[in-house]
C-alpha cells in the first residue's frame, strides 16, 4: 500500500525554483531517507509533504487524499514534524512539550482529557522518555531531546513522520539510537518515515528507501543498491568514492 | 504549595490590598466610618471621597494591571522576546497619541477609545514591520523598532499638547499614567474592553504554548499561526488603548510581572496568563497605593513608581536573558 504519492511536483520561493519535477511513491511502513547536498531542497520537500508549503504545480497524496485539501488541524492528525531546529523550551517540561502533539485534537474550550494524556504518556513510553516527564527539555542531552520530540509527534498519532535532519549533530550513539527507534515505528506500527539525512552510511544501513536529490531534481531512488553508486554519488556531490561491500560502506578515495 | 492553593491564596491577597489601599490616602478616612458607609450610612464627605473617587481608582489600578500584564505575558511568547510588553513595543506611546489627538478634537470617550485603539493596532504593526527590514531577525531589532517608533510618537504627543495650550500635568498625565482622575465611568468604559480582550488572549494560549516552540513546529501541530498573532496583538492592543486611554501611560507592569509569575509558575500559559493577571492587579494596587501616600497631600503618578521597578528590573532581564543573545 503507499502511503505518500508524489507527482509532478514543482515549487519556487519567490524568483528562485526549488523542486522540479518531483515524483515519489513511498509505502506504508517504509522509512525513507532524503539525501543530497545543502541547499538541494530537500527541506522544501518534506514541507510540501507535510502541507505547510503550497506546491505551485502537482500534488501530493497522502493516503490517498491531496493533503493541501485537508483543513491545518487535519492535516496535523495524519503528519507529524520535527523540523531541524528546534527551541530549547524556555522552560517548558518534557511532559508539557509532548503534550502539546494532542494540539490537533483539542477543541478551543478545551483541555486535556484522559485520553489526551493516555496518548501523551504512550508516546513517551514508546520512545523510552516517560522517566524524563519532568525535566526540563532544554537540560536535555541532544539525543534526549530528539527522543522527546519524537514522542511529541507521536502523540498526534500520525500515521507520516518527517524528520528534518534528526540525527544531523548528535553523537553515533545517540544516532543509531534514534534512527533504530524509527525504524522500530515503522516496523511495529506501521509508521511511514522520511528523514533529511546526511549520514549515507547511516541511511543506507537503516532504511528501506532512500531518496537521491541535486539541485531540486531526484535523480535517483529506490534500495540502497540502486541509489548508492559511484557515478550517482559523483554526480551529487562531485566526489570520487569507493564502496565497499558487503556492507556497501562509503569510504572518499 | 500546589498552584490551585496558590491561586487562591493571591485571590485573597488581591482582595485584602483592595480593602488596605481604600483605607489609605490623603484623606484619613477612620475605618469606623468605613464599616458605616459599607453598611449604607456614614459621613456625605467620606463617602463620596471614598466610593465615588477612592475605590473606582483602586479597582481602575486593579484591572489595568491585569490587563496590561496578560498582553505582556502574550506579547512575549509570541514575539519570543523577552523583553516585549505594550510598552517598550510602543503600543503604549501610540494609543496614547491617538487618545490625545481624539481628546484634542473633542471626540467624547468612545470616540478616544477608539482612536487610541486605532493608534495601537497601527503602532504594533509598524514596528513589526520595520523590525523586518533591520539585519538579522534576533530580539534587538523589534526592541530599537519599538524604541524608535516610541520616542516618536511620543513627541508628537507632547508637541500636540503643548500646541493646544495644554497645561504640563497634561503630557505628564500621558507620559507617566495617572489614575487620580478616574471615575466610574472611565470605569465602566475601560473594565469591559479589557476583559473581553484579557479573556479572548486566554483562549489562545495552548496555541501561544506551541508558538513559542517554534513557528513551523506551532503549524504543523496544526496552528494557524498567522491568524493567532493576528488576534493576539489586536486583544493585546485594544486592551493596552482601553487602559492608556483613562490612565496614560503606565510602563514596565506588562514587562515584569509576567517573568516574576513564570519564575514561579513556569512558562505553560494556560497557567501562567492567570496567575500573571492576579499578579499584575495585585502589584498596581500596590503601586498606586504608594503613589497616593509617598508625598501626600500630593500625588506621583504611578508611571514613576513602575519605572522605579521597571528599570532596574530592565537590565535584570537584559544580563540574564538566554534568547537574546
Amino acid at each position: 500500500m503507499e502511503a505518500i504519492r508524489i507527482s509532478d511536483l514543482y515549487y519556487d520561493y519567490p524568483g528562485k525554483p526549488v523542486l522540479k519535477d518531483i515524483n515519489l511513491t513511498l509505502s506504508a511502513g517504509s522509512f525513507t531517507a532524503v539525501l543530497g547536498p545543502n541547499g538541494c531542497g530537500k527541506t522544501t520537500l518534506l514541507k510540501n509533504i507535510s502541507g505547510y508549503l503550497k506546491p505551485g504545480r502537482g500534488q501530493v497524496l497522502v493516503l490517498d487524499t491531496p493533503i493541501r485539501q485537508l483543513a491545518q488541524r487535519d492535516r496535523a492528525r495524519i503528519v507529524g514534524y520535527i523540523p531541524q531546529n528546534t527551541s530549547p523550551g524556555f522552560g517548558f517540561t518534557c511532559r508539557d512539550v509532548v503534550g502539546m502533539g494532542r494540539l490537533p485534537y483539542l477543541g478551543r474550550f478545551q483541555w486535556e482529557t484522559r485520553e489526551d494524556r493516555e496518548a501523551v504518556q504512550g508516546a513517551m513510553e514508546q520512545t523510552g522518555t516517560w522517566h524524563l516527564r519532568n525535566r526540563l527539555l532544554g537540560a536535555l542531552s541532544g539525543g534526549e531531546m530528539q527522543r522527546v520530540l519524537v514522542a511529541r509527534a507521536l502523540a498526534q498519532q500520525p500515521k507520516i513522520l518527517l524528520m528534518d535532519e534528526p540525527v544531523s549533530h548528535l553523537d553515533i550513539k545517540y544516532q543509531m539510537e534514534i534512527i533504530n527507534l524509527t525504524r522500530q515505528l515503522c516496523d511495529t506500527i506501521g509508521i511511514t518515515a522520511v528523514a533529511v539525512m546526511h549520514d549515507i552510511n547511516l541511511a543506507s544501513r537503516y532504511c528501506s528507501q532512500m531518496v537521491l536529490m541535486k539541485e531540486g531534481k531526484v535523480v535517483s531512488t529506490g534500495s540502497a543498491s540502486t541509489v548508492i553508486t559511484v557515478e550517482n554519488l559523483r554526480n551529487v556531490f562531485g566526489i570520487k568514492v569507493d564502496i565497499i561491500m558487503p556492507h556497501r560502506l562509503v569510504v572518499p578515495r | 504549595m500546589k498552584k490551585p492553593a496558590a491561586f487562591a491564596l493571591l485571590i485573597v491577597l488581591l482582595i485584602i490590598l483592595l480593602a488596605a489601599a481604600s483605607v489609605v490616602g490623603s484623606v484619613k478616612i477612620p475605618p469606623g466610618e468605613i464599616m458605616s458607609i459599607i453598611r449604607g450610612g456614614g459621613d456625605d464627605t467620606y463617602r463620596r471621597v471614598l466610593l465615588g473617587i477612592r475605590v473606582p481608582r483602586i479597582v481602575q489600578a486593579a484591572v489595568v494591571g491585569m490587563g496590561l500584564s496578560v498582553s505582556g505575558a502574550f506579547l512575549q511568547g509570541l514575539l519570543g522576546n523577552p523583553l516585549a510588553d505594550p510598552y517598550i513595543l510602543g503600543i503604549s506611546s501610540g494609543a496614547a497619541l491617538g487618545a490625545a489627538v481624539s481628546i484634542v478634537l473633542g471626540l467624547g470617550t468612545l470616540g478616544t477609545q477608539a482612536f487610541a485603539f486605532i493608534a495601537a493596532l497601527a503602532t504594533i504593526y509598524l514596528v513589526i514591520s520595520l523590525s523586518r527590514l533591520g539585519p538579522g531577525t534576533g530580539g534587538t531589532t523589534l526592541l530599537l523598532s519599538g524604541i524608535a517608533v516610541s520616542t516618536f510618537l511620543s513627541a508628537i504627543l507632547s508637541f500636540i499638547m503643548l500646541i493646544s495650550h495644554q497645561q504640563m500635568s497634561g503630557i505628564v498625565f500621558w507620559m507617566m499614567g495617572d489614575f487620580s482622575l478616574i471615575s466610574w465611568n472611565e470605569v465602566f468604559v475601560t473594565l469591559p474592553a479589557i476583559l473581553v480582550g484579557t479573556l479572548i488572549m486566554y483562549l489562545y494560549s495552548k496555541e501561544l504554548n506551541a508558538i513559542i516552540m517554534g513557528r513551523e513546529t506551532a503549524e504543523h501541530l496544526g496552528v494557524n499561526t498567522e491568524k493567532v498573532f493576528g488576534i493576539i496583538l489586536a486583544c493585546g492592543s485594544l486592551v493596552t488603548a482601553a487602559a492608556v486611554a483613562v490612565s496614560g501611560i503606565v510602563g514596565f507592569v506588562g514587562l515584569m510581572v509576567p517573568h516574576i509569575t513564570r519564575m514561579f509558575v513556569g512558562p505553560d500559559n494556560r497557567v501562567l496568563v492567570p496567575f500573571s493577571a492576579l499578579t499584575g492587579a495585585i502589584f498596581l494596587v500596590f503601586a498606586d497605593a504608594l503613589s497616593r501616600t509617598l508625598i501626600q497631600p500630593a500625588e506621583i503618578p504611578i508611571g514613576i513608581i513602575t519605572a522605579v521597578f521597571g528599570g532596574p528590573f530592565f537590565l535584570y532581564i537584559l544580563k540574564t536573558s538566554k534568547t537574546l543573545k
